[in-house]
């Protein structure tokens, strides 16, 4: 329980500690448990469940560990089914793990995809305090930096129309805004910078360097250019496990050979 | 700055009720967010809140007063329809709302994590303001027929609080079945179209023949409709105390077994929505 860690769990210089990380699924060789409640009552009817039923773990992270301090950016690379997916997850709370533990000071927060939460009929104006507190914070915190939300969005007189009345562009731009203007402790943001235009881009990729500048910012993109562009440091997952962590260009090097196995052979 | 030190792990022994307090704005947010939208580009806008229980009162009031020629023991009888159609008015659209809110927003459940009974709980505010414009046209067409209520109204929110947490225990359970089980959205308008019968709405517990009254108090909504009747209009029986604790452990034991479901299947909703 948080109150019974003591401080040396977590040194002061570290903001998230991650140890012996794991995560599997169960997969029913026939299905998935609960999609049908006529299926669990037969199950249940004819005594199937008293037999075992074949399952199959799958093990989507399998014992990682990772220290993030404030100050970096830690990009996470790897190819579909490495575990980016459930690791980003498992540090959003959204699932728990199955073994290991995640330990942290303060505040986590996503920006995972950009603009979920938004309702198409409600206007910016109510948007922003929805998402705002589905993103963790409290109303006074959004009403500290509403005015600069609205600024940086550049949605102008567009604050009290509907979002569904938005261009795709302001869309975007809105939604990544209230995420810019969180104050976590640690930022999990994963393949969102892909916003608006080259200029709105740039305006992001400057904001995450200058006011997250002593956060812990764990980054997921397949975008080359902006891994080298922001992180410090980046790791390599496969199948689950952690094969690579530190120098960004070194860590890219493996991932193209991971992903292009043919090609790195030749060369 | 927050510095306190946070752990996830397996056991996932987050102190729960403090994370809904930390979280406790969204629930003003999420009921903004339904109010807004379930009025916005409507012509009548709020005045559907009070269309719904005077048509109710005038079918209900027609059909058995005029037709049937029920006795309004004392009072009109679209009155007693009135009093009856506000508590189940308000249990009924928290249910609805309530267990739809899970399955109705999976893009929140699988990408951000806040307390999920956050969602089904925020129907209550939104409904709890439909009651107070409901209640104030209550008072309105008493006056207008000239019934004052009696002393005891004030220890009518009694019935107001039962009603909450037996539509609150009801709207938990269903909206984590819901999440697993897709029969149970199927099920929740037949236990509408039926509770709003089974439910003293258009008839009084103190009308049926004896031997049938202790069925009518089985149903835990049945208490707290007839406490609010005797609280707000006079000449009224008052529930006995029988009824009510039955009505009173009823509603607890929905809220808490509601509470204690949900928390127990919350974790794994991101990985079967």
């Amino acid at each position: 329980m948080s109150s019974e860690l003591v401080s040396s769990d977590l040194p002061d210089d570290v903001a998230i500690r991650i140890r012996g990380l794991s995560k599997s699924y169960t997969i029913h060789g026939r299905r998935l448990p609960g999609i049908s409640l006529r299926d669990d009552i037969l199950r249940c009817i004819s005594l199937q469940w008293m037999r075992k039923a074949p399952t199959h773990p799958f093990v989507a992270l399998a014992d990682v560990d990772l220290d993030v301090r404030p100050g970096e950016v830690v990009g996470i690379l790897g190819g579909n089914g490495a575990g980016k997916s459930t690791l980003l997850k498992l540090l959003c709370r959204i699932t728990r793990p199955s073994t290991g533990r995640i330990i942290y000071r303060g505040r986590i927060a996503s920006i995972l995809e950009v603009g979920t939460g938004f309702h198409p009929d409600l206007s910016g104006r109510e948007n922003i305090y929805l998402n705002g507190a589905i993103l963790g914070m409290r109303r006074a915190e959004i009403n500290a930096v509403f005015d600069d939300i609205v600024a940086f969005a550049e949605i102008g007189e567009f604050l009290d129309e509907p979002v569904k009345r938005y261009s795709s562009g302001m869309f975007v731009r809105l939604a990544f805004s209230i995420a810019a203007h969180l104050d976590p402790e640690v930022l999990v943001v994963d393949e969102v910078l892909a916003v608006g235009d080259e200029r709105f881009r740039s305006k992001c990729l400057e904001r995450v360097r200058s006011h997250f500048a002593r956060r812990a910012v764990l980054f997921v993109s397949h975008d080359e250019a902006m891994v080298r562009a922001i992180c410090t440091r980046a790791i390599v997952l496969d199948h689950g496990r952690k094969l690579f962590d530190g120098d960004v260009q070194a860590a890219l090097g493996l991932y193209h050979s991971l992903s292009r196995p043919a090609c790195a052979s030749t060369s | 700055m927050d510095r306190t030190i946070r752990i996830l792990d397996a056991e996932g022994r987050h102190p729960y009720l403090g994370d809904c307090w930390r979280h406790r704005d969204l629930l003003w947010f999420f009921a903004r967010r339904d109010l807004v939208v379930r009025y916005r580009q409507t012509a009548l806008g709020i005045v559907w809140v009070l269309l719904r229980p005077v048509l109710a009162m005038g079918v209900f009031g027609f059909l058995f007063g005029t037709v049937a020629g029920l006795d309004g023991r004392g009072v009109p009888y679209p009155l007693l329809v009135l009093v009856g159609m506000l508590p189940w008015q308000f249990f009924a659209s928290v249910l609805a709302e309530g267990a739809g809110a899970v399955v109705n927003n999976p893009a929140l459940v699988t990408k951000i994590y806040f307390p999920r009974m956050l969602m089904p709980a925020s129907s209550l505010i939104l409904n709890t303001v439909d009651l107070g414009v409901q209640i104030a046209f209550l008072a309105a067409v008493m006056a207008w027929y000239g019934i004052a209520p009696p002393w005891q109204v004030v220890f009518a929110p009694l019935a107001i609080v039962l009603m909450a947490a037996s539509a609150l225990g009801a709207a938990l359970w269903l909206s984590a079945l819901t999440v697993s089980y897709r029969d149970f959205r199927a099920l929740v308008p037949i236990i509408l179209q039926f509770g709003i019968l089974a439910t003293p709405v258009a008839w009084t517990v103190a009308t049926l023949p004896g031997e049938w009254r202790w069925w009518a108090w089985l149903n835990p909504l049945a208490g707290p409709v007839e406490w609010l009747r005797w609280c707000v209009l006079p000449g009224m029986v008052m529930p006995g105390p029988k009824a009510m604790s039955l009505s009173i452990v009823g509603a607890l034991l929905l809220l808490l077994s509601g509470y204690w479901y949900f928390r127990r299947v919350e974790s794994r909703f991101a990985d079967v929505i």
